[in-house]
């Protein structure tokens, strides 16, 4: 990567960033149509019961009702919302057992009925009139008391709860054998909790049908193209009978790599015969639509006296709510990381996944791979323990090298793991921190946690295209399939097609968000979006400016081989003022008066060759309070090698939103339901609490840059690889402080003080 | 978004026609002031008034008058914002400027009144706690007259004070500050933004080293906001060493009477009472000395 970079790495604006932050820009919350219904829902106040009858008559007769939908009125099919069914190759895993609206309530909030008014009050006042006869039944909320015989059975198919039990696709050698080459061998149990997502923008969905009976949506979704697939199948209708798009999104985290309000949105739209908005309160965002999911993980792990790892074992229940969802995906890439994170030759892992009345779990931020390193990562401090040896030298014993797999198993180009913790371990000062300063009743630690991530999803399909065409002033519209929720895809693809064309940053006008006038685009998620429409774009851009080329050629009577651009001007190598600007050969290719016409356009597209992850090892240091049990997390050390910053400012600010939301799942953010009703207590943000500005520890981000070849100038995923290890880094950091180890997220003072407590009785 | 069920709304002008419409209106009408804690619980249909009466048109409810040496007022307007930003109140009667300071939400400050805050009763209110240690005292009036009342008095359980319907909160008042008085605000919370777990302020009047007057309040860790007496008491007369800090933060604990939510168990609030007496004692003596 010889070249001098004029717009990659640059740190310019991010996209929209003046409309966010002034109130211009548009969400779809903000969105109106005229004739537009308002929509609300009905959800089930029990965990489990039969639904003996819905009487909608005394709703449907309120002034103002427009529809009213049950069961009834909707597909008779069973889905599932989770669109990963359609990119992988084996589309098996996910299990449909959910309909539209519920013939049964399996969980607090399982959506039940839904009514179109002509505002909201009237919804509201209607949904009230609703009469729905429960006969409830007996409820289980535990995954592990789930499964036991002669529990409440959730779903008819489910023998004692367990939905489906999968190996590990990365299973590898003979475990028990590891185990007995190993010198210690640690094993316990980790339970991670249903992080919720948190998007400022509550769930919203707008559906309209025209005069022709085809369908246009408005919704917050991170994949319109498979989600328009998907609705299509459900709704029986031609792909091309549905036009999706996409405004403004207040964030999705993976909430949006669902369906989420559009089903029922829709068939109300289509009851009402007018278009509907369905939007969610705050309180049914929390308790109906999907969070992370939480995994109770009992892990082990050998290790060789040379500090190798001989053998790791995970055995995972999935706590995956009421409904299948993401269960298959999600613990499939929880296993794969934790089968990948270092070199090991034996892996056995084993998921069940088991049906509980809670609600439902579904992709956030690092998917699987947060609750897997919460796991691997405290037994790496364990094993450290037991070795007698340092917890940094034992990963630098296990780092993988370059040529060995990552999780989504292609070989890794680069390995910078060693670098990353070294340099992070100087930072926060590992060796001269570590032990616990004590002050007081506080105590001081630190402590770290290693990652890998991925660039793009796991065995899947992941076509990506995007669209570029001249104008006439040299500007650039470039389209492309995908959706930016706040992660600024839209300002690096333009960055991308800047930098190729020889532009500037503000010369191209980006365009998403509308299924009939981009090329097909596999959705937003698992960090792929700049891997790989990245390189898309790249080609695209190429393309674009071989034809620019071409024609400029002619107008200065050179080859195409002998010219260069940059600042929108083309010269011919060698003589820089022999030239013409990009604008000129733009313009000549539309308003060419010797009809010579070709308007300027081309078109990338992009399938995975590879993916190369983002890596890197977060440190923390905490103290501890031993009277009150309070943890303050003091400093934060991310070092994150993501090959190449396209905006070092969107990738520091990908990594300090990654940490702090690492820091919520870690400390405060507690997903209780209540263990007699199922009553999901935590559901706004009074209760729920997620970290603010004022809670920010001093945070060091640390962009480490190795460029790889396949990525876009070199760059790979970044977006989910912060919040991956900062919870096992604070628990470590924790540990070091006062000698506990809090094994259920999160670590509160209450569990650290009971801790100690049971500590100080044992001793 | 939930929306609103259709109420009538009203804008009294003064505060004789504000206690006259309460008054009309009995338990059908609602007072609304920053309307902070009053629009959730309307969204949530958890109330669902007839009437809305906006006290926000009457004049001269915005104001603070007076000072640590002649006692201090301020009014139902007077936001926690204009409270925080008080030098007179940061200077005199320090603690209440550390429970408003502590809230982190300016939008929360500057919509809020300190009244609204008291009247809503919750017990874990970081300005309850403060106003008490600080023996404030509420002037309220009806159509029938006004009345002076220790806040001490002010509440009788979650969420419920002694406000009749028609009642309206006008004042508080704050007695003057003792020379050697200091005192030290502390609380537990979850994150920044959050609603405390537990919460403890302290007032103390230390002459030639002996405590001549304590007042210690907590909050979140009972019914309601209380002054926890028998640790006050240990307190009086005596010179504020490490032991007698000690015995008093542990009566304090033992005077609770905590419940298990979200925020916290009733264990760890029991216990985590004594710990913020004892921070607070501390931080008292400290300052004290300073
Ligand atoms: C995000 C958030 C964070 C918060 N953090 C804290 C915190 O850290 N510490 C803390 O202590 N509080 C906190 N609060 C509570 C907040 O301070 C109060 O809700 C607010 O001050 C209420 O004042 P208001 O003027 O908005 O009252 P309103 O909502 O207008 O009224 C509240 C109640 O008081 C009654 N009322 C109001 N004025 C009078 C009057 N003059 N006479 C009689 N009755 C009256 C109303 O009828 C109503 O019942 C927080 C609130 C939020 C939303």
């Amino acid at each position: 990567m010889g070249e001098e970079l004029t717009i990659v790495g640059k740190k310019v604006p991010r996209w929209a960033a003046f409309e966010k932050a002034t109130g211009a820009a548009r969400f779809t919350v903000d969105f109106k149509l005229p004739e537009m219904l308002a929509g609300r829902l009905l959800t089930s106040p029990v965990a489990h019961a039969n639904i003996l009858k819905i009487d909608t008559s005394r709703a449907e007769k309120l002034p103002g009702v427009e529809a009213v939908i049950t069961f009834e009125d909707v597909p008779n099919k069973l889905f599932n919302p989770n669109k990963m069914d359609m990119c992988l190759f084996d589309p098996s895993g996910e299990l449909p057992d959910m309909y539209v609206l519920s013939d049964k309530a399996r969980f607090v909030g399982d959506k039940i009925a839904a009514v179109a008014a002509i505002n909201a009050g009237v919804a509201e006042e209607a949904l009230v009139l609703i009469e729905v006869e429960y006969e409830e039944l007996p409820a289980v909320f535990d995954s592990l008391e789930a499964s036991n015989p002669g529990q409440p059975r959730i779903h008819d198919f489910a023998k004692n709860n367990i939905a489906l039990t999968f190996p590990c696709l990365a299973n590898r050698g003979d475990v028990e054998e590891g185990f007995k080459e190993a010198h210690v061998v640690v094993e316990q149990t980790f339970k991670s909790s249903k992080q919720h997502m948190c998007q400022m923008e509550p769930t919203t969905c707008v559906a309209d049908f025209d005069a022709s009976g085809r369908l246009t949506i408005w919704s917050m979704s991170q994949h319109p193209f498979l989600h328009r697939r998907k609705l299509a199948e459900l709704f029986d209708m031609p792909v091309g009978m549905i036009r999706w798009k996409t405004l403004h999104i207040g964030g999705g985290w993976g909430k949006y790599g669902s369906f989420v309000a559009e089903p029922v949105c829709v068939a109300l739209a289509k009851k009402a015969g007018r278009p509907v908005k369905l939007e969610y309160s705050r309180e049914e965002d929390f308790r109906t639509t999907e969070t992370r999911e939480a995994h109770i993980m009992t892990g082990k792990i050998g290790v060789r006296k040379d500090g190798t790892i001989s053998a790791l074992q995970n055995k995972v229940v999935v706590q995956g709510g009421a409904y299948f969802t993401h269960n298959s995906n999600a613990t499939n890439v929880a296993m794969g990381c934790f089968a990948s994170l270092y070199t090991c030759p034996n892996v056995y892992e084993i998921a069940d996944a088991v049906y509980t009345n809670i609600p439902v779990s579904g992709g956030c931020r690092g998917y699987g791979n947060p609750p897997a390193m919460w796991a691997l990562e405290q037994l790496m401090d364990m094993a450290a323990e037991k070795l007698g040896m340092d917890p940094l030298e034992l990963r630098l014993k296990n780092t993988k090298k370059v040529g060995e797999f990552g999780p989504a198993n292609y070989a890794l180009e680069t390995s910078t793991f060693d670098d990353c913790l070294r340099l992070g371990a100087e930072k926060i000062g590992l060796k001269e921190k570590r032990g616990g300063r004590r002050e007081g009743t506080k105590r001081y630690g630190v402590g770290m946690a290693m990652f890998m991530h991925v660039s793009g999803s796991i065995g899947a399909t992941q076509h990506r295209n995007v669209h570029l065409k001249f104008n006439e002033d040299g500007t650039v519209n470039l389209a492309a399939g995908c959706v930016d929720l706040g992660q600024n895809i839209h300002g690096t693809i333009s960055q991308i097609a800047a930098e190729t064309l020889g532009i500037r940053y503000e010369d191209i006008i980006i365009h998403t968000g509308d299924t009939d006038t981009t090329f097909f685009d596999q959705g937003m998620h698992a960090s792929g979006g700049l891997f790989q429409i990245g390189n898309a774009t790249v080609k695209g851009a190429t393309e674009l400016k071989k034809l620019l080329f071409e024609r400029a050629a002619k107008m200065l009577e050179a080859h195409p081989e002998d010219l260069d651009v940059k600042d929108r001007w083309i010269s011919v190598k060698g003589s820089p003022d022999k030239g013409v600007s990009v604008a000129d050969v733009a313009k000549d290719a539309i308003y060419n008066y010797e009809d010579d016409h070709n308007h300027l356009a081309a078109k990338g597209s992009y399938s995975p060759e590879d993916n190369q992850p983002p890596v890197g090892a977060s440190f923390a240091e905490v103290g501890v309070d031993t009277e009150s049990g309070e943890v303050n997390v003091i400093k934060l050390v991310i070092v994150c090698d993501v090959g190449r910053a396209i905006n070092p400012q969107t990738v520091e600010s990908q990594l300090e939103g990654g940490a702090s939301q690492g820091i919520g799942y870690a400390l405060t953010e507690d997903y209780t339901i209540n263990p007699e009703t199922g009553y999901l207590e935590a559901d706004n943000y009074i209760t729920y609490k997620i970290p603010g500005a004022a809670d920010m520890p001093d945070m060091e981000i640390i962009q480490y840059e190795k460029p790889v070849s396949t990525g876009p100038f070199g760059a790979k995923g970044v977006g989910e690889a912060a919040m991956v290890p900062i919870a096992p880094a604070i628990a470590n950091a924790v540990y070091d402080a006062v000698g506990v180890r809090v094994t259920d997220l999160p670590i509160t003072p209450e569990k650290i003080l009971k801790s100690m407590e049971a500590k100080r009785e044992k001793i | 978004m939930q929306s609103l069920k259709p109420f009538e709304y009203v804008e009294p002008a003064t505060i004789e026609e504000a206690v006259s419409l309460l008054s009309d209106y009995a338990d059908k009408g609602k007072l609304l002031a920053g309307g902070v804690d009053i629009m959730p619980r309307l969204r949530h249909r958890k109330i669902k008034p007839a009437f809305i009466l906006n006290i926000k048109k009457i004049q001269g409810l915005d104001y603070i008058d007076g000072n640590g040496g002649d006692g201090l007022r301020f009014g139902a307007l007077t936001t926690i914002r204009s409270i925080e930003l008080s030098p007179v109140i940061r200077k005199d009667y320090s603690i209440l400027y550390e429970a408003a300071h502590q809230l982190p939400s300016h939008q929360v400050k500057s919509m809020g009144t300190m009244v609204g805050n008291l009247c809503v009763g919750t017990p874990a209110s970081d300005m309850a706690t403060s106003l008490l240690a600080l023996d404030a005292e509420l002037k309220i009036v009806n159509t029938s007259g006004e009345k002076i009342l220790p806040i001490e008095d002010f509440y009788i359980g979650v969420g419920q004070t002694v406000l009749e319907p028609g009642d309206m909160v006008t004042e508080v008042i704050l007695p003057s500050v003792m020379p050697g008085t200091r005192g030290s605000y502390q609380h537990l919370v979850r994150t920044r933004a959050d609603i405390s777990k537990v919460c403890v302020a302290v007032w103390i009047t230390i002459t030639d080293g002996i405590c001549k007057q304590a007042r210690i309040a907590l909050g979140a860790v009972a019914p309601t906001v209380f002054r926890a007496k028998k640790a006050e008491a240990l307190l009086n007369g005596r010179e504020l060493d490490q032991d007698v800090i000690e015995a008093a933060s542990q009566a304090a604990s033992q005077e609770t009477k905590p419940i298990t939510d979200l925020r916290s168990t009733a264990e760890y609030r029991k216990e985590a009472a004594g710990i913020l007496v004892k921070r607070a004692l501390n931080k008292t003596l400290e300052r004290a000395k300073a």
